[in-house]
């Protein structure tokens, strides 16, 4: 119908060629536009000192290190929260699902009546409400809320009680993957009765750690209450708390949704047969409806995992310090905002085409399997 | 081959009265032991929170507007603070003499969308009369033009700003889906790699990144001595984001209408542009309209995020009530009632979408009938060389 376009007749290299050739030209040009205006450009400031401190961080980080460290922190930080977020959320949305799956109306209600109170509310207007129940609503340090000794609820927020492991920390982490992966093998076994199996790992795991732990008694780091606030063990702040919660809720009403589309996806036909052969609804459920449905749901879900992902940049308005949130920071203290949005392009990008590859991959293996 | 492999099971049997429906739902709340149970664990819930809300929301409430101190005093909902902010957080920090102006742009939007509502209205004048609508709002609140005093953009706020960013990302986002979407369907080229690049990116970036880069960024690029207000700053922002969306809803509408039409459409002399716009685009958008309505109560609920680049919607109104030191303690009330108008709005919208979805079946059958009817009886395998 057409002939082909002298773009398309191009070999790749030349095609690659040229599209560095643009972007080099482009990059150039707003050079020379940014050094009309006195900004300054350059990927440069990466090495200055930071001059300002992060709430929390899973690495060391004082005002001396360097910007780097501070947006590798953040990034640290953005996983932190999408990955807690993303347990919690798929938690939820396993609770809300079988909810409105059974034959039971009123629970179907409840389901139904929290999916659309969560998806029909703004996601920054609950993350500001919930964060406002854990600040505003919550006690002062000295007054905190503590059901059981060295754990306080309060304003500043959860403080916890801290396990350090005297040295047998390596050892733990092995013989528990070791127990971990062992437990799983049995579990997903084919011919298996499930009580057996599971007491079977139960009782591997508690041996596991009882010989790692030989020798080693853990010891327990309680918080004290010093001032105004609390030293010692370990903390969730009210920040990250309110994120990963609000985070948690509205992705897991999308995910129920998604969920229950495809258990609907599945043909009546396969619920029909199995019946026919004897299974009850449950085993029907889990050994035939289930797998199916969640090829079904792999994309979708995994779609909106990375929503979860993106949504997480809010931390900006809620004051936890991630990627998006201390980017801003730098933004305002160096100017240089065309390299930080450079960073954060690159970073989401290349976590959302790096889980879609891998969903995509899961997916075609699902398939082969079957067929 | 019979065209049989690709039927759909039919439910053959007849449709059950509807009391019988009834009577099943009564039985199934307790007809195995543990749905008993649950029927009284989820009626005792319901009365729990039945009563809490009665005696937190109205039997200990405080419904005077005063100095705070009554609020401070009760344990019950501090209404007062609703009462006494309700028109910062819908107007923003408008000068109150000339709040009439965005409440007639309210009046006005709401009979609009209205008769957007009625599936019998609905013609060709409706989007030119959307534009002329946004346009409307942007004159009447701004008061260029008009024999009105001018109000800065930077004072605009709540509902109406809310309502103008969204309808003005909508305006820039459907156009722009749609050329992507054809862009990216087409054949291979620089168009397509780039088109695909850009929705991608649209899609793959949050929008408060894209919300940074318009409102720190875009100005540089522009001349100095030209104006450009952070409103159409976020503007921009939404509608470029937006546009990856609707340019994905449409590209998936437009594959789902039968190549055949096309193919139809070429042969009869019909070119490129003349098709998209007489045979496909009609059916495709048709196909579209529930994720398109989907996408745009999205990004109506999104607006909510230009409260991080200093713009007062809806939400950011509310924030900034809460930072009045006396009515600080009633932040549940008025999130409350800023929640209250989104979920009104939003779920309207998405039950509308829903009795679209049930009201289109009919013709919904019929289109995918006819593209199943298409490809069984091979009617159109006339051997075109593939675009």
């Amino acid at each position: 119908m057409t002939t082909q376009s002298a773009y398309v007749r191009l070999n790749a290299f030349t095609r690659s060629a040229l599209l560095i050739a643009a972007l080099w030209g482009a990059a150039a040009a707003t050079e020379r536009l940014l050094a009309s205006r006195h900004i300054a450009t350059g990927f440069g400031f990466l090495l200055r000192a930071a001059g300002f401190d992060i709430g929390e961080s899973l690495i060391s980080f004082d005002p001396e290190d360097t910007i780097a460290r501070a947006l590798v922190v953040g990034t640290l930080n953005t996983l932190k929260v999408s990955v807690i977020g993303v347990s919690l959320a798929t938690i939820i949305a396993a609770i809300l699902t079988i909810a409105r799956i059974g034959s039971h109306p009123l629970t179907k209600f409840f389901g139904i009546a929290f999916v659309e109170l969560v998806r029909n509310v703004p996601l920054l207007l609950q993350l500001f409400f919930w964060y406002g129940i854990l600040t505003i609503a919550m006690p002062g340090a000295r007054d905190a809320f503590s059901p059981i000794p060295g754990v306080y609820l309060s304003n500043r927020g959860l403080w916890l009680p801290s396990l350090n492991f005297n040295g047998a920390a390596t050892q733990l982490l092995v013989v528990s993957f070791g127990a971990l992966l062992l437990t799983y093998r049995l579990l997903t076994a084919r011919a298996y009765r499930p009580l057996i199996a599971g007491c079977g790992a139960v009782a591997v795991t508690v041996a596991a750690v009882a010989v790692a732990m030989w020798g080693h008694a853990p010891s327990l780091d309680a918080p004290r209450l010093e001032g105004l606030g609390y030293v010692g063990g370990t903390s969730i702040s009210p920040e990250l708390a309110a994120l990963a919660f609000g985070l948690a809720v509205y992705a897991s009403s999308y995910l129920s949704e998604i969920a229950c589309a495809a258990l609907n996806a599945v043909p009546q036909g396969q619920w029909q047969a199995a019946r026919a052969l004897g299974m009850k609804p449950i085993q029907v459920l889990r050994l035939v409806i289930a797998p199916q449905a969640a090829r079904i749901a792999l994309l979708p879900a995994v779609t909106e995992y990375l929503n979860l992902l993106k949504n997480s940049s809010l931390a900006v308005a809620i004051g936890y310090p991630d990627i998006v949130s201390i980017g801003n920071t730098v933004m305002n203290q160096t100017g240089q905002a065309i390299e930080v949005i450079v960073i954060f392009v690159g970073i989401f990008l290349s976590f959302c085409l790096a889980v879609a590859a891998i969903a995509n991959g899961l997916l075609a293996r699902w398939i082969r399997r079957v067929q | 081959m019979t065209s049989t492999v690709r039927q759909r099971e039919r439910d053959t049997r007849d449709a059950p009265a509807a009391t019988e429906y009834l009577t099943d739902m009564v039985r199934s709340l307790y007809r195995p032991w543990y749905s008993a149970l649950l029927t009284a664990i989820c009626v005792y819930l319901l009365f729990r929170l039945g009563t809490t809300v009665w005696t937190w929301g109205v039997e200990r409430a405080v419904f005077l507007p005063g100095d705070g101190s009554a609020c401070l005093a009760s344990s019950g909902a501090c209404w007062a603070a609703v009462e006494s902010k309700w028109r910062l957080i819908v107007f923003g920090l408008y000068p109150a003499a000339q709040q009439w102006r965005p409440a007639l742009w309210l009046c006005g939007f709401f009979t609009l969308l209205g008769i957007s509502a009625c599936p019998r209205c609905w013609s060709g004048w409706l989007i030119p009369a959307w534009v002329v609508a946004w346009a409307l709002g942007l004159l009447l609140l701004s008061g260029i033009g008009l024999d009105l005093p001018r109000v800065d953009a930077d004072q605009w706020g709540g509902l109406p700003l809310t309502l103008l960013i969204a309808i003005g990302g909508t305006v820039i986002a459907l156009p722009a889906g749609i050329l992507l979407a054809l862009a990216r369907q087409g054949r291979p080229g620089i168009v397509q790699t780039l088109s695909t690049a850009f929705i991608e990116l649209m899609r793959g970036i949050p929008l408060v990144t894209i919300l940074f880069f318009a409102a720190v960024v875009l100005p540089l690029f522009l001349p100095t001595n030209v104006a450009f207000p952070k409103v159409l700053r976020a503007i921009v922002a939404t509608g470029a984001c937006a546009s990856g969306y609707v340019a994905e809803a449409v590209r998936g509408a437009i594959q789902a209408v039968s190549p055949g039409q096309t193919q139809s459409a070429y042969s009869l002399g019909l070119g490129f542009w003349q098709t998209q716009r007489y045979v496909v685009l009609p059916q495709a958008l048709r196909v579209a309209t529930p994720a398109l309505i989907n996408t745009f109560l999205a990004f109506f609920k999104s607006t909510s995020l230009v409260v991080v680049i200093g713009l007062y919607d809806l939400l950011g109104a509310t924030r900034a009530a809460l930072s009045d030191p006396i009515w600080q303690v009633a932040f549940v009330e008025l999130y409350m009632f800023a929640g209250a108008i989104y979920f009104v709005m939003c779920f309207a919208l998405s039950m509308y979408v829903r009795w679209l979805h049930v009201r289109s079946a009919r013709w919904r059958t019929a289109v995918s009938a006819r593209a199943h009817d298409a490809e069984a009886n091979d009617s159109i395998s006339v051997s075109l060389p593939t675009a």
